[in-house]
């Protein structure tokens, strides 16, 4: 357990010391939600074959993720740390010009994820696994396209404000000009009535009546000021009121063209055998290697809103395991519904064993998400064989934390 | 949102730059504009998309006039789910501050704003 610690506190590290500027918190939480559909799978459990389910959900996790997996009633390490180390530490902290600029290998190595677990079972022994898998597809953490084009309709709005309100603008400084230069004017006049004894009143009065033309002249520019601002003011208020409708519009758009992309997790790692518990006496053998393609797509079940409540999620894989020489090939597909907070999930699954079909696996269960970082899925793995007669009924629970849904942070 | 504000300078500084800083997240969009009062002209735009301020140099020579206004027309809006807009902007003159920062607060989803910063000389 010692390597574990040592890994989640250099991850935690990592993690704590990013300062994300790569869009909206809250927007990037919202695409999430609308895209993501339901927790994607651990490859090191893909490969080790213990998730509840054996066709894994592809897609991407957030920074950080821990899965831990119950077995038989009993409590065995069966634990799986996942992250994405590329993107802790060299893209978190790129601008969003930066991302617009990167290629598609960039992206692939910034989705690239990384994933060590391990499991007990009574059949295989000790074992542990990494993995890297990488996922082609849209992203939501790396979507640098929503700003781009939402600045594009404020910007339309921004010009729209000069062309309804750059003339009264214009209007407006000539007359405070103006104002600015009578005030003057009235100031030095009053100035010099000041200074005139009690006997110029013939000048004193012709002052008088140049102050009063000028205070006039004030008082109309005043007004005229007043009305020009009400003016500006209320084009304003009405520029907002198409802003906030053509923001929502956007916002909705944006969501409904994202929410059916397809996505694919490409992943390979490496399996190994241990005898001992201790960490300085593992002696890890290396019994095998394993590669899988994982292809999904999913679509919302509601009509016109921004986020996705209801959803089905199709997944397959094809995974080649070759494993103390023996060579397992497993393909299937996955059909989930996602109600809110809520999923269940049934699949098929052949399993061959070199040419021979050895089980026919179905599986079927259901996850709850309790809040934004923590998960439960549950479910049972049933085997048949060829005649399709019950050969194996396996419980299976695991618990999903996830870290890094709000790490994204604007300057 | 229509806001005035009166910023005062001294006529010996040569350089006078505007920076733009957007808080929260907020996205926006907006036109520069100078005036001295006959003429305007548009000296630039902006965006924020990443919470990054913006600079800009203001072509204006301080010593040959004793006054003139800034317009800022800009549209700005929570990219989602916010309910606050926060944008700062201060003026400087040589790198020193002409005003204390001036501040454009909406409680809102968006807001379409015009802010008019007259420049007097002290």
């Amino acid at each position: 357990m010692k390597n574990y610690l040592i890994f989640f506190l250099l991850v935690g590290l990592v993690h704590s010391n990013s300062k994300g500027q790569v869009g909206d918190p809250l927007l990037k939480d919202t695409l999430l939600k609308a895209t993501q559909y339901s927790i994607p799978s651990s490859g090191a459990f893909t490969l080790l074959g213990v998730n509840p389910e054996n066709v894994s959900t592809p897609g991407f996790s957030r920074d950080f993720k821990i899965d831990y997996f119950f077995q038989d009633a009993q409590l065995n390490p069966n634990i799986a740390l996942q992250c994405q180390p590329f993107w802790l530490l060299f893209y978190k902290n790129k601008t969003i010009d930066s991302w617009s600029d990167a290629n598609f290998l960039h992206s692939i190595v910034a989705n690239t994820e990384f994933s060590f677990g391990s499991t007990e079972n009574q059949t295989k022994g000790n074992q542990f696994a990494y993995s890297f898998k990488t996922t082609i597809g849209y992203n939501p953490l790396t979507d640098t396209s929503f700003s781009k084009g939402y600045e594009t309709v404020l910007g339309a709005v921004a010009s729209s404000i000069n062309q309804l309100n750059m003339n009264l603008t214009m209007e407006k400084i000539a007359i405070k000009f103006k104002q600015d230069s009578l005030e003057n004017e009235a100031f030095n006049l009053k100035t010099e009535l000041s200074n005139l004894s009690n006997y110029q009143t013939l000048e004193k009065n012709k002052l008088i009546s140049e102050i009063n033309t000028i205070n006039a002249q004030i008082a109309e520019m005043t007004s005229r000021v007043f009305i020009i601002n009400s003016t500006i003011e209320d084009n304003l208020n009405n520029e907002n009121k198409k802003l906030e409708e053509n923001a929502k519009k956007y916002v909705s758009n944006y969501m409904e063209t994202k929410k059916s992309k397809f996505r694919m997790d490409i992943g390979f790692g490496q399996v190994f055998q241990y005898k001992d518990t201790l960490v300085t006496e593992l002696n890890p053998l290396l019994t095998g290697f394993g590669i899988w393609i994982n292809p999904g797509f999913g679509f919302c079940l509601d009509k016109n809103k921004s986020s996705c409540n209801n959803s089905l999620l199709f997944a397959a894989i094809g995974k080649l395991t070759v494993i103390d020489t023996i060579t397992e090939i497993t393909s299937g597909f996955n059909i989930r519904y996602v109600g809110g907070k809520t999923d269940v999930f049934t699949e098929y699954s052949p399993v061959f064993t070199g040419q021979q079909l050895t089980a026919n696996r179905i599986s079927f269960g259901g996850g709850y998400e309790l809040d934004n970082q923590k998960y439960l899925q549950i479910g049972f793995l049933m085997d048949f064989d060829q005649k399709f007669k019950l050969t194996k009924i396996q419980p299976t629970f695991m618990v999903n934390l996830e870290l890094g849904r709000d790490v994204f942070k604007t300057k | 949102m229509h806001k005035e504000n009166i910023v005062y300078f001294s006529p010996q500084g040569s350089v006078v730059t505007l920076i733009l800083k957007p808080f929260y997240a907020t996205n926006g969009a907006y036109d520069i504009y100078i005036t001295n009062g006959t003429q305007m002209q548009k000296i630039g735009k902006g965006s924020f998309s990443d919470g990054i301020e913006d600079v800009f140099i203001l072509p204006i020579v301080p010593a040959q006039l004793s006054s003139w206004v800034v317009v800022i027309a800009g549209a700005f809006a929570s990219a989602y789910g916010h309910s606050q807009i926060l944008v700062h902007y201060t003026f400087y003159q040589n790198g020193v501050a002409l005003s204390e920062q001036i501040t454009i607060e909406h409680i809102g989803s968006s807001l379409a704003t015009q802010n008019d910063v007259y420049f007097k000389k002290i």
